[in-house]
């Protein structure tokens, strides 16, 4: 083999190792998990509970978010007369609803989650669904950010 | 805004938020590391399967939104600040106006105009009449030269103003109190151009109203950076890194800056901070992620928007070109994302990324650790050779993950970092590009700059040196020797460095380069490939006649034992060990485990 065709294949089989990697991100085949399945409960469990320690951090934003902006909530004279203010409220609504769903997106799976944990015959192919099923629960809307809501 | 609203407002308000979004920006950015680096881990290593595949996935998706809400809440807090600040120097002035006022013992009424008592020298028998003024803001940037009224009415006001002024012209007071209320009339006037002006940027800063954070949303984020941006007061705005900084004095500028002015200065120029060499590691991480998930977005919009390829007999596809740049730059992305994802599993490290522009010198920047740099006792870069660009960036990923990997088997309770590093315009042919030192010899500054600010940040976090090595494959190995040669005497580039497949160091032996050669390395793999790059490389980039390249006993350097079956396999355990296995105990510094010829 000469050496530049050594190069080219060298260069093949890189992109082609990158091309797999992708492909199992993607997928749900990658390598650090295929074959059996070692459903253990502290596993599930740990997983619950780290779903539901992340919903509880955001409700403490939401609390965090409340406090910081009640000096400009409507009817103050900094947040009520001012375009800014009411601006600010309009902003502090928007993060107080995401904040919230996300909690919720949370909980609903730190509960499923924990249900699969407790189950005695977790069968794999049933709880991937029911974890798929609620990724799909959230999709895209046309609007983004700073958009929508009437604006 | 009128004077009442003026004078009742507490700007410090806008600063309670601004501080409230802060923190749950923060709140975000730790939420997501802990998932990245914590629970994903921890899942992984407990569970396997089909089921723990979708529960990871659903965590990376939470994790995007935990990404969304840190860089969004940042904005919003960098533009509540920066409101704050002019509304406050607006309310000082105002403040400082009545106060003036009050002690020249003038009255300001409710509408901000000033009323002055009788005074002055009696004529006939009486003091010339006290009366009211209005005042006067200078023009604004549109050229008009009427009264700033806020209440609207400026045109009787100003007439109102003359007629008082002609009337009332022999009472001193009157000129005090024309300057207090056009002291008033100004700080009106500012408070109202920043609350108009940043009412609006509040606005595009609310959240979105789904949870799934697409492509057009990381867009909409890089928008809204340069919104805030725009309208950032003059003491955010003149926050900016000294001009081709050496990494000491930038690491020196990020010192001098508040806490403020740093979370404003990551918030508006993710990128810029990404791109500082000795800021910390953990630093140019949080602005660098930044910049890959809407650079990634923006590539991957531009790539959905090209028309599909034509078929049929007109096969001539006028965007095939840019279609490919923006899908290979897109699978680097991805592979970098996939690094971040393989946080935990086979023991792991957080990955840092340390550089990132999916262009960069030409083949993109790409600077990627496994541990961070700032607190290993051991750091090793690695700088790679001809044909690496964004595109096929996984392997050379790979490559410093095997290292790391290999460094912990050797020592597990070794604390070490490896790194990925290509920013420099890699050859792209090694036939015409190859022989060529230009792309080394561009490329050197970048590396001593980037290793220098490494050391920089150790020394800040720890007050110590990290234990340092330097890699160098094949056309990597050519600029790791031009970076040395460019060193101060008496600085060696880094405490060991290694050249795998080396077509020549522009240098004779290891002292040229600066480095005792004791701590000089060199390795040899089998394979047409790697002979050519040394045996044709060498009239290129060897030095003196015949020359002499760093595998050469000549050279002086230790010649590593190495079983790399060919040039691309130092780091790969199934194409051989040995020179993995050495490039491990050189990285710990373990040098009696290094194998030598």
């Amino acid at each position: 083999m000469s050496w530049e065709q050594e190069w080219k294949e060298l260069k093949a089989q890189a992109s082609s190792k990158v091309a797999v990697n992708l492909n199992s991100a993607g997928a749900d085949e990658p390598g650090w998990a295929s074959g059996g399945v070692k459903s253990s409960k502290k596993g599930w469990n740990g997983a619950a509970a780290a779903a539901h320690s992340l919903g509880r951090k955001l409700h403490k934003g939401t609390s965090t978010l409340h406090e910081g902006q009640k000096g400009l909530g409507r009817g103050t004279p900094t947040g009520g007369e001012t375009e800014s203010g009411t601006a600010q409220y309009d902003l502090y609504k928007s993060w107080d609803e995401y904040l919230g769903a996300l909690r919720r997106r949370c909980t609903v799976l730190g509960d499923l989650l924990g249900k699969v944990g407790n189950s005695h015959h977790a069968n794999d192919e049933e709880t991937r669904q029911q974890i798929s099923r609620l990724g799909k629960k959230y999709r895209d809307t046309d609007h983004i950010g700073g958009q929508g809501r009437g604006a | 805004m009128n004077f009442s609203t003026l004078k009742s407002l507490k700007p410090e308000e806008f600063k309670d938020a601004a501080k409230a979004y802060k923190s749950v920006s923060s709140m975000a950015s730790l939420a997501k590391d802990r998932v990245e680096q914590r629970d994903v881990p921890k899942m992984r290593r407990l569970l396997e399967g089909k089921s723990l595949l979708s529960a990871v996935k659903e965590f990376q998706r939470i994790y995007d939104n935990f990404h969304y809400i840190q860089i969004e809440c940042g904005l919003a807090s960098t533009a509540l600040n920066s409101l704050a600040h002019d509304l406050s120097a607006a309310k000082k002035k105002l403040d400082s106006a009545i106060s003036d006022a009050e002690s020249q013992k003038l009255t300001v009424n409710s509408d901000g105009s000033v009323t002055y008592p009788p005074a002055g020298e009696e004529v006939d028998g009486r003091k010339p009449e006290g009366g009211t003024v209005q005042g006067n803001a200078p023009a604004d940037g549109s050229g008009s030269s009427k009264p700033i009224d806020p209440t609207g009415d400026s045109d009787s006001l100003a007439k109102s103003i003359s007629k008082q002024a002609a009337n009332a012209s022999d009472n001193p007071k009157r000129r005090a109190a024309q300057e207090c209320a056009d002291r008033i009339a100004r700080a009106i006037k500012e408070a109202t151009e920043a609350d108009q002006e940043w009412a609006p940027k509040l606005r595009r800063l609310r959240a979105d109203d789904d949870l799934r954070v697409s492509a057009k949303d990381w867009v909409d984020t890089a928008k809204d950076g340069r919104t805030v941006g725009d309208g950032l007061d003059s003491s955010l705005n003149d926050v900016k890194p000294p001009r081709n900084g050496t990494p000491e004095e930038n690491a020196k500028w990020w010192k001098s800056l508040t806490k403020e002015e740093r979370e404003a200065y990551i918030a508006i120029h993710p990128a810029s901070v990404g791109a500082l060499d000795g800021l910390p590691a953990e630093v140019r991480d949080e602005a660098n992620r930044t910049v890959l998930v809407q650079k990634k977005a923006n590539y991957q919009i531009e790539l959905d928007s090209l028309p599909p390829p034509p078929t049929g007999p007109q096969t001539w596809d006028k965007n095939a070109k840019r279609r490919e740049e923006l899908k290979g730059a897109l699978r680097g992305m991805n592979a970098i994302q996939d690094r971040f994802d393989r946080t935990g599993s086979r023991g792991l490290p957080e990955a840092y990324l340390l550089g990132f522009d999916p262009k960069g010198e030409g083949n993109g920047k790409i600077i990627l650790a496994n541990g961070n740099p700032d607190h290993a006792d051991h750091t090793a870069t690695y700088v790679p050779g001809t044909l690496t660009d964004i595109e096929g960036i996984g392997k050379d990923i790979n490559r410093m993950e095997n290292l790391w990997e290999t460094s912990r088997q050797l020592n597990p309770t070794a604390s070490v970092s490896t790194i990925m590093w290509l920013d420099y315009d890699a050859p792209d042919n090694p036939v015409t590009e190859s022989p060529s030192g230009k792309y080394a010899k561009e490329g050197s500054g970048a590396l001593r700059s980037f290793l220098e600010g490494n050391n920089v940040a150790h020394g800040e976090a720890t007050g110590g040196k990290s234990h340092t090595t330097v890699i160098g494959h094949s056309y990597g190995s050519v600029l790791v020797g031009e970076a040395a040669l460019g060193q101060p005497e008496g600085q060696p580039l880094a405490d060991d460095i290694v050249a795998a497949g080396s077509p020549g160091m522009k240098a004779r032996s290891p002292e040229e380069l600066g480095i005792d050669r004791r701590h000089m390395w060199a390795a040899e793999a089998g394979g047409s490939a790697d002979w050519a790059t040394r045996e044709l490389g060498r009239y290129g980039h060897g030095a003196g006649f015949p020359p002499v390249i760093p595998s050469d006993p000549e050279f002086g350097a230790n010649i590593l034992d190495s079983d790399a079956s060919d040039h691309g396999s130092y780091w790969d355990p199934e194409k051989g060990t040995k020179a993995l296995e050495n490039q491990a105990a050189i990285t710990l510094g373990q040098y009696d485990d290094v194998q030598t010829k």
